[in-house]
């Protein structure tokens, strides 16, 4: 029921991720999105393979909400955020954001602690707090190195 | 945890030898694409490889593995970039050869079995390490992947041009 409601949900942001207005252009959406895909499977690779500090739950039907939260969620969630970005003016209120989303970002991972479907080993929320840090300056760093190609372009 | 190949053997040097021999024929390659255009295909190259891997090598489900262990090794990294040159030729000479229509068939399912083909090698020298996958099953993904590649360069050079154009 629990992976159901997961599936719908997913899709259901989807469907507003893809139908609603956003700041960036296709090129810039994705890249970021593939970039993306990119760090967040490399580290969650290394959190729970390699350095196992991190367990994924046993159960298959958990097991498929983890694999659609980190392959579809977690990365349309970062890319929600680059768009939300771009609208808002002022570095003051940038920043600001930028703390509140790492902090839904946060959220939405403790909500899978919650359900069972990680368990943190020698792990400890402020180590993902800088895992989503990192990944989120990196991302920002290649983004803008590709906007000042598009821009060489023309395009943005 | 160690991040390092257990052993540099012949693995690490079919790596090493592919990416050298693919940059090189890309650098020598005329340039047919816009930089943006360029570097997104090559980057789905990559990722595509990445994310089959993840969902298809990991602990828990685990057809094959890369490279020497089942970790998410230094040379595994590498090895996403020897993906991106390919995406790259297969839109190049997708262009060059001016393929359309029933071409398009033809051309996906050359390079598929070309991408099996690649992959057999990778077979011998023991990047992939089957643990219940055929190398036939590939040949499904190498058709889908491919089609997505085209659908996805379509579509950007669509935007390219209709952006440079509004621009102009």
């Amino acid at each position: 029921m629990y992976s159901l409601l997961f599936v719908y949900l997913t899709i259901l942001y989807i469907i507003a991720f893809s139908v609603s207005g956003k700041k960036l252009n296709v090129f810039e959406n994705l890249f970021i999105f593939m970039v993306l895909e990119f760090l967040i499977t490399s580290f969650s690779a290394i959190l729970y393979v390699n350095l196992q500090v991190w367990d994924i739950t046993g159960s298959l039907e958990l097991f498929f909400v983890y694999r659609l939260y980190e392959v579809i969620v977690l990365p349309l969630l970062y890319l929600t955020y680059f768009n939300l970005l771009a609208a808002i003016r002022g570095r003051l209120w940038k920043v600001m954001f930028t703390f509140f989303s790492i902090a839904v970002i946060y959220g939405t991972e403790l909500l899978l602690v919650k359900g069972e479907i990680i368990a943190y080993r020698d792990w400890s929320f402020w180590q993902s707090l800088i895992v989503i840090s990192l990944v989120l300056f990196s991302t920002y760093i290649l983004y803008r190195w590709f906007r000042r190609v598009l821009r060489k372009e023309g395009i943005g | 945890m160690t991040f390092l190949p257990i052993a540099f053997d012949e693995n690490e040097v079919f790596i090493i030898i592919g990416l050298i021999l693919s940059f090189s024929l890309f650098f020598l390659l005329p340039k047919r694409f816009p930089l943006s255009i360029t570097i997104v295909m090559m980057l789905l190259g990559a990722v595509i490889a990445r994310l089959f891997d993840h969902l298809l090598s990991s602990p828990d489900l685990n057809f094959y593995n890369l490279m020497d262990t089942d970790k998410y090794e230094l040379f595994d990294i590498i090895a996403y970039c020897l993906y991106a040159p390919f995406s790259y030729f297969f839109i190049y000479f997708f262009e060059k050869f001016h393929i359309r229509g029933v071409g398009i068939f033809l051309y996906i399912l050359v390079w598929s079995l070309f991408g099996m083909m690649f992959e057999g090698i990778s077979v011998i020298f023991h990047f992939f390490n089957y643990h219940g996958w055929k190398l036939a099953y590939s040949f499904g993904v190498y058709l889908i992947t491919q089609l997505l590649t085209l659908l996805l360069y379509r579509l950007l050079m669509h935007v390219h041009q209709r952006e440079t154009r509004t621009k102009a």
